[in-house]
């Protein structure tokens, strides 16, 4: 019986900790202490999201020292293919003119968490910049002039980026030849340009771009912003919409460096 | 050094819950080790697992420890009713708390990421109950 009510015990106060916590934590002065915790996971989050991207092979056990030698070169190597990688996309960045490089936060990409690692399409990325950075819920990410998605939580030095693919993701886009329609996420990592009435023409291989939805605080996706080209159309004679599929240009689970729009001009 | 590793093992899988992978894989990791144990150090693993969950995964902080805790509780309340030390009751109980956990995040594919879960945390309780009288570590 004394054990029961130890259980009981010590489970109701992590309990009532907990839920204190989680109250707590939604006034704005905790973001601070809370900012804190966040500065001391994030190398390690950074760490294991190097790793886990970057396997190391261990096969060679003959020789301890020539094996783990082989290891600290492959880390080096590694972790120079990443440099090159980050330096590549903030060059390629900042000669497309649009958006303009003035407006363009960079963000390191630290946590992909997907259900099949390397298999499934990702629908969220874990950045490392947040509130104190400037980064805002609503800001549009990019990568270059593609849209990546929309940053949709945040915290003082960390931030959640919803990738268009998820769909929950949901806005209105237009073609080249000026049809408008809504592109939403669907399931299974796909884009689904929705709304297009079976009389407007749109043909495969057409890009698709955002129409924009700025808001007044400057927060949203500017237009024109490439978000994919048309791989399928799928018209039936009795339906009065045409089911339109999208592609996005980037490689989503290739990416380890996105550009947050934090402002508008 | 058994509680010492299993909160080494706790961290890692936060970690990559957090950075690699969707799978509950802390959740049901809680799970084996009350059900291996039944000992009250596991609400406090809970707790901390949550908190750090949630911080590394820009969540509201609290929730995740809220819900291992009460996984844990209804796991604690069965304990007198049914034999729960068996494979049958961890992955039925790794399912079902993963089932809930991916609906309540909004994530894809729930009922096959919690049958994985699932048998994740099978081969996890197979693995340290066979190991657990070999070694002090679990």
């Amino acid at each position: 019986m004394r054990k029961r009510e130890r259980f009981f015990l010590t489970f109701f106060s992590f309990l009532f900790l907990s839920a204190l916590l989680f109250f707590v934590a939604k006034a704005s002065w905790f973001s601070g202490i809370r900012a804190v915790f966040e500065s001391g996971l994030k190398p390690f989050q950074q760490a294991v999201s190097s790793f886990v991207q970057f396997p190391q092979n261990f096969s060679d056990i003959e020789k301890d020292q020539l094996r783990k030698e082989i290891a600290a070169l492959q880390k080096k190597i590694a972790d120079q293919k990443q440099l090159e990688k980050d330096l590549s996309a903030l060059k390629d960045q900042f000669q497309i003119t649009y958006p303009k490089s003035e407006i363009l936060l960079p963000a390191k990409i630290i946590g992909v968490p997907r259900f099949l690692p390397g298999v499934s399409a990702p629908s969220i990325f874990i950045i490392d910049k947040g509130e104190k950075d400037g980064v805002k819920v609503r800001h549009a990410v990019v990568v270059k002039d593609t849209v990546v998605g929309k940053v949709t939580k945040t915290s003082k030095t960390m931030a959640v980026v919803t990738i268009l693919t998820d769909s929950s993701s949901i806005f209105s886009a237009v073609t080249q030849s000026f049809v408008l329609g809504v592109v939403r996420g669907v399931d299974g990592g796909n884009i689904v340009f929705d709304n297009i009435l079976s009389s407007q023409k749109v043909s495969i291989g057409e890009i698709v771009v955002t129409k924009g939805d700025i808001n007044e605080e400057g927060i949203g996706y500017l237009p024109n912003l490439v978000v994919g080209k048309i791989i399928s159309i799928d018209k039936t004679q009795s339906s009065l919409f045409q089911m339109v599929k999208l592609k996005s240009l980037l490689d989503f689970s290739s990416l380890s460096t996105v550009f947050v729009i934090v402002g508008y001009e | 050094m058994q509680y010492f590793s299993w909160f080494l093992f706790l961290t890692i899988s936060v970690f990559l819950e957090a950075a690699w992978i969707t799978l509950p894989i802390t959740l049901c990791l809680l799970l084996v080790f009350y059900i291996m144990k039944k000992d009250s150090t596991v609400f406090f693993m809970a707790f901390i697992a949550g908190i750090l969950l949630d911080l590394a995964r820009v969540g509201s902080l609290g929730q995740s420890s809220i819900f291992f805790l009460t996984c844990l509780f209804i796991v604690f309340l069965y304990e007198k009713k049914f034999e729960i030390k068996t494979y049958a009751f961890v992955f039925f109980s790794s399912f079902l708390g993963s089932f809930v956990y991916l609906f309540l995040g909004g994530y894809n594919d729930i009922f096959l990421q919690s049958l994985v879960a699932a048998f994740l945390a099978s081969i996890v309780f197979l693995i340290i109950r066979r190991f657990s009288r070999l070694t002090p570590f679990v």
